[in-house]
C-alpha cells in the first residue's frame, strides 16, 4: 500500500473512530451535560435538518458570508496599498496593529449602539474581526515580490495597473489565502458570538436558547452544527484555492523540481 | 542515594504518555462529577463555603453580610465568586464548584424540569406590591408613542436573559394587557447595554433592573409595567441554592448558611443607609446614583409555594417547561 492511500485511510478514519468512541461511551449516559450522542444526532435531525436550517442557519450563514466578504475585499485593498506604499504604513501601520490587537467580540456592545438595524450590526463584526488577517498577509505578499519580476514588467512596458494586477497580486496570492483561511474560523466564531446578543434568530442565537432552557442536548446538536459548517466551509474555501492557485503549484513544481 | 549506577534519562513511553493522559481525562471527568462531598469542618469548626453571586442589588445584603462578618460568626468562611448570570452559575454549583448560588425562581424550576439537581435553601427576593418602589420594570425611551403595555402589539421588547423569569414575566404582563404574543419579539441584550440601545431605537421597550432603571428613567425613559407584580402581587423573584448532593452532606452547614443569610437580610433591610454605602464598592457605581436607586425587597424564610406556582403555571403555559417533566413546583424546595 503506498504512503498516499495510507494518509487518505487515516484522514477519514481517525474522525470516523472519534465518532465510533464518542457514541459508544456516551451511549446509556444520564448526565445532563453529556448526553448519549445517538440523542444529540436524533436532536440534530429534528432541528437543523428540518425548519431550522431555513429559520436559523441561512440567516447565520447569509451574515457570515457577507462579513468574510467585505473582509476579503477591504482587506485586500487596504493590504495591497499598505504594502506598495511605505508611507501608507508609517501612517496606518501603528494603527493596525492596535486594531489587530482588539477582540472583535469586545466591539459588540459599541456596535449594538452604533447600527440599529440588526443584520448591519453582526455583519460588522464579523467583517472587522475577519479583515486584519487578510491585511497583514496581504501587506507581506505584495512586500516580498520579487524586484526582479517587477523590473521586468517595467521592462516589457506595463503600466502601475497592470503591473498591480498581473505581478504584484498574483504574487501575494498564496499569502492572500493563507490570510483568507486564517480569516475563515473567525467568521464562524464571530457569526456565532455576534448573535448571542439582541438577536432574533440564528445558529448562536438557537444554541443560547437551549442553553437558557438547560436543553443541553439541543445545545450539542447546535455545536455539532457549527462543527460540520466549519469542516464544509473550509473544503469549499480549499477548492477555490486550487483553482485559483493552480498555476502557483505548477509553477512551484517546475522549480523545486519535484 | 546510590549514584553508582548511572541512571539512563528515557523519553517517556508511548503507553506512559497515554495512561497519563487518561489519568488526566479521567480526573477531570471526576472532578466534574464530584459535587459537594463533606466539609472538612465538624459542627464547632469553620467551613470553607463559596458562594457564587452577580454584580446586581439584590446580592448587595449577603455580600454585606460577609464583610460584616455574620458568615464568620456561624462559622462559616465565605468566598463569593462573581458570575455574569444565573445560568453560568448553575453548572458551577453541580459540578461543586459553588457551594450555593443566586438564580430566578423560573431559571430554577427550568434546570430542575431537566433533571438537574438543585434545591432552594433561601429566598433572595420579591416583587413587592404597588405603590411600593420597585427595583425592575419595562421602560419606553423618551418620545415614544407607547402609552401603556397594549400599544407594544408587534414591537421588539430586550429581557436580559431568554427564557428566564424576566421573559416569563414579560410574556405575561403584555398577554394580560391584550397583545397577541405571537407578533412580540424578545431579543437578549444585558442590562447596562439597555439605556443606550433603548434610547437609539433598537427595541420598543425594555424589561430593565437598577441601578440602569435609574439611568434611564433619568434619560428620559417612562415606566409602563412592572412584570413580576401581573404574574403575582409580592412574587418571590430569586432565590439562593445548592445542589442535592451537597445539601444532603453537609446539613449543619445549610443550615449556618441560612441563618447568617436571614441575619444579613435582616440588617440590610433595617440599614438601608448602609446598603447604600456598601453598593457603590460593590457595584462599581456612583454613590450619588446608589443613593436613589430602589433597593427591591428581601424576603425571609423560603420562596412561597404560591409564587412557585405562579411561575410555574406560567412557564408551562408558554411551553417551555413540561409538567411531565416536574409535576410539583415545591419539589425545587430544599426537604428539611
Amino acid at each position: 500500500m503506498s504512503r498516499r492511500v495510507v494518509l487518505l485511510a487515516l484522514e477519514v478514519l481517525t474522525p470516523l473512530v472519534v465518532l465510533v468512541g464518542w457514541f459508544v461511551i456516551s451511549a446509556g449516559s444520564t448526565s445532563l451535560y453529556y448526553p448519549p450522542l445517538a440523542d444529540i444526532l436524533e436532536r440534530f435531525g429534528q432541528i437543523w435538518l428540518g425548519a431550522g436550517f431555513v429559520s436559523d442557519a441561512l440567516p447565520s450563514l447569509g451574515r457570515m458570508l457577507t462579513g468574510y466578504v467585505v473582509a476579503a475585499v477591504a482587506g485586500v485593498v487596504v493590504g495591497t496599498a499598505l504594502g506598495l506604499s511605505p508611507v501608507a504604513r508609517t501612517l496606518l501601520g501603528p494603527a493596525v496593529e492596535f486594531l489587530r490587537a482588539l477582540p472583535a467580540v469586545l466591539l459588540i456592545p459599541f456596535a449594538l449602539v452604533v447600527f440599529t438595524d440588526d443584520t448591519t450590526m453582526k455583519v460588522f463584526v464579523i467583517a472587522l474581526g475577519c479583515s486584519f488577517p487578510v491585511i497583514l498577509n496581504t501587506v507581506d505578499g505584495v512586500r516580498s515580490v520579487e524586484p526582479l519580476q517587477l523590473d521586468v514588467a517595467r521592462m516589457f512596458g506595463f503600466g502601475r495597473v497592470e503591473r498591480l494586477w498581473r505581478v504584484v497580486l498574483p504574487s501575494a496570492s498564496p499569502q492572500i489565502f493563507a490570510g483568507l483561511r486564517a480569516s475563515l474560523s473567525l467568521a464562524l466564531i464571530l457569526m456565532v458570538v455576534s448573535e448571542m446578543v439582541a438577536s432574533t434568530n440564528g445558529i448562536g442565537y438557537s444554541i443560547l436558547q437551549s442553553q437558557r432552557l438547560f436543553a443541553t442536548t439541543d445545545m450539542w446538536a447546535g455545536i455539532v452544527l457549527l462543527g460540520l459548517l466549519g469542516y464544509l466551509i473550509n473544503i469549499a474555501l480549499v477548492v477555490i484555492e486550487k483553482r485559483v492557485l493552480a498555476w502557483h503549484r505548477g509553477f512551484r513544481a517546475s522549480v523545486l523540481g519535484s | 542515594m546510590p549514584t553508582a549506577t548511572p541512571v539512563r534519562r528515557r523519553r517517556p513511553s508511548r503507553t506512559r504518555i497515554y495512561s497519563g493522559l487518561a489519568a488526566l481525562v479521567l480526573g477531570i471527568t471526576a472532578a466534574c462529577g464530584s459535587g459537594g462531598g463533606e466539609q472538612a469542618a465538624g459542627p464547632g469548626g469553620v467551613a470553607q463555603v463559596d458562594v457564587g453571586i452577580l454584580p446586581i442589588v439584590t446580592n448587595a445584603p449577603l455580600a454585606l453580610g460577609v464583610q460584616k462578618g455574620f458568615f464568620q460568626e456561624e462559622g462559616l468562611a465565605v468566598t463569593t465568586h462573581l458570575g455574569q448570570g444565573g445560568a453560568a452559575l448553575l453548572p458551577a454549583v453541580i459540578s461543586g464548584q459553588y457551594d450555593f448560588a443566586f438564580s430566578n425562581n423560573v431559571s430554577l424550576l427550568l434546570a430542575r424540569s431537566k433533571g438537574l439537581p438543585v434545591s432552594i435553601v433561601a429566598a433572595a427576593s420579591s416583587a413587592g406590591v404597588d405603590p411600593e418602589p420597585i427595583d425592575e420594570a419595562i421602560v419606553v425611551p423618551a418620545g415614544s408613542p407607547v402609552q401603556s403595555v397594549a400599544d407594544l402589539r408587534g414591537s421588539t421588547v430586550a429581557v436580559n436573559t431568554l427564557n428566564n423569569i424576566v421573559e416569563i414575566s414579560n410574556r405575561v404582563t403584555l398577554e394580560d394587557a391584550g397583545v397577541d404574543l405571537s407578533g412580540v419579539k424578545f431579543i437578549e441584550i444585558p442590562f447596562p447595554d439597555m439605556p443606550a440601545a433603548l434610547a437609539q431605537g433598537r427595541m420598543q421597550a425594555a424589561h430593565i433592573a437598577e441601578p440602569h432603571l435609574t439611568k434611564a428613567v433619568q434619560a428620559g425613559a417612562r415606566i409602563i409595567a412592572h412584570p413580576y407584580r401581573v404574574v403575582q402581587p409580592d412574587v418571590h423573584i430569586s432565590s439562593w441554592f445548592g445542589s442535592d448532593q451537597f445539601i444532603k452532606a453537609n446539613p449543619d452547614t445549610v443550615e449556618r448558611f441560612a441563618r447568617a443569610l436571614e441575619r444579613s437580610r435582616a440588617y440590610a433591610a433595617e440599614h438601608t443607609d448602609e446598603v447604600r454605602a456598601f453598593i457603590p464598592g460593590f457595584l462599581n457605581l456612583d454613590p450619588a446614583l446608589a443613593g436613589e436607586i430602589a433597593l427591591g425587597k428581601w424576603p425571609a424564610g423560603m420562596p412561597s409555594e404560591q409564587s412557585l406556582r405562579s411561575l410555574y403555571d406560567a412557564t408551562t403555559r408558554y411551553g417551555l417547561l413540561d409538567p411531565k417533566t416536574l409535576p410539583d413546583p415545591t419539589a425545587v424546595l430544599r426537604k428539611s
